[in-house]
């Protein structure tokens, strides 16, 4: 019998979800459910691993069994970058979502910007969503050649959700979206994405390896696409 | 001596690169370098200028006594211990010690929460200063 696909998870594993979502357009998935040790686990065909640094490991996940690092919002990190990524790196047709969770109420207003998962080559090339420094504010955006394309929602919610961004430029869109909702207006108007991914700066939980931006809170099922995927597919996503 | 986990900063007032380079490297070896736990191991962040950094590991309280951090200096310093003086005062981040040679104060410690914070408190205090000093720290304000 197939599974109940998009009925809020019912009777299914996320992971599978994930696995058979565009599944020959699906880069790397980090699942991030870890045990022990520092490996970032990519558990797409590539198994191209990152590398964690500080995080809490086996924390309570999304509520599919699984477990979650937590991020202290001071020098923890999941260092993504690999030369095969940086490689492969989606700069003109894209998805990226994952979920997230904050520490506490005090990280939407505390006034300092927190990646969730993000890969730049520098201000003007990059793709990130993530805590910017409005109150409540949480940023999804994408930038090609010193154009930034990017949709701000307001959230006050102590729960699980999931943020993901889709990026085409032969379709000349970008979208965002909140636990499978699209927000905001399609952006149009993309920039030339130049140059590759640094190697500081291909990261969950933080924006560079140095680290700043650190994630405060909670990271589960983060997964990176070479193509954008349908508003459609990001539902079946954003929901647990 | 107890094992404890807790975020320790260091300020840079008045060392040379390779003074400061030695400092942090040395307290880079301190504390756990292997477990299963990441959030055990020592790692760090370093401010955007260079000038400072924040640790976290479970240390061996050993390592926070003011006499074992004096000495971490002047053996950098390649001086007598006697020659390294210190200064403790207890701002809100925590326990701060400026420490000082040939009367120049030259680096500053701080022990987030306090010599005896529990994890919990030591990394509340180092998020409130972080939050508080944001510039010296984020790429993004």
């Amino acid at each position: 019998m197939p599974a109940l696909s998009g009925l809020s998870g019912m009777g299914e594993d996320y992971k599978q979800r994930v696995l058979a979502t565009r599944s020959a357009a699906l880069l790397r998935y980090w699942m991030l459910d870890e045990a022990s040790g520092t490996s970032m686990v990519d558990s797409s065909a590539n198994a191209d691993h990152g590398v964690y640094t500080g995080v809490d490991l086996a924390q309570p996940g999304i509520g599919d069994g699984r477990t979650c690092p937590n991020w202290d919002g001071v020098n923890d990190k999941g260092n993504a970058y690999t030369a095969a990524l940086a490689a492969a790196f989606p700069t003109a047709e894209g998805s990226l979502g994952g979920f997230c969770k904050v520490s506490g109420a005090g990280v939407y207003a505390d006034g300092t910007t927190r990646q969730v998962a993000g890969f730049r080559v520098d201000a003007n090339n990059r793709v990130f969503f993530g805590r910017s420094t409005g109150a409540g504010s949480m940023t999804l955006q994408y930038s090609a050649g010193g154009t930034a394309k990017l949709v701000t929602a307001t959230l006050a919610t102590l729960g699980w959700f999931h943020m993901c961004l889709t990026w085409s430029k032969a379709a000349d869109e970008v979208r965002a979206y909140i636990n499978g909702i699209q927000i905001g207006a399609t952006q149009t108007g993309l920039g030339t994405w130049v140059g590759a991914v640094a190697s500081s700066a291909a990261n969950i939980g933080a924006t560079l390896t140095t680290p700043s931006g650190v994630w405060s809170g909670s990271i589960a099922h983060v997964g990176l696409w070479n193509a954008p995927l349908t508003p459609a597919e990001v539902a079946l996503l954003g929901v647990r | 001596m107890a094992q404890r986990r807790l975020y320790l900063g260091i300020e840079n007032i008045a060392l040379t690169v390779p003074q400061q380079q030695a400092l942090v490297d040395g307290l880079k070896t301190i504390g756990l370098q292997n477990d299963p736990s990441p959030a055990k191991i020592n790692h760090w962040r370093i401010r955007l200028d260079g000038d400072g950094a924040i640790f976290e590991a479970e240390f061996d309280d050993a390592n926070f006594t003011v006499n074992a951090l004096r000495q971490r200096l002047a053996t950098i310093f390649g001086v007598l211990l006697a020659q390294v003086t210190n200064a403790t005062t207890n701002p809100a981040a925590g326990t701060v010690l400026t420490m000082s040679y040939q009367s120049v104060a030259r680096v500053r410690f701080v022990v987030f929460g306090g010599s005896v914070a529990t994890y919990q408190e030591s990394q509340n205090a180092v998020r409130a200063y972080l939050a508080a000093s944001s510039a010296q720290w984020e790429l993004d304000t």
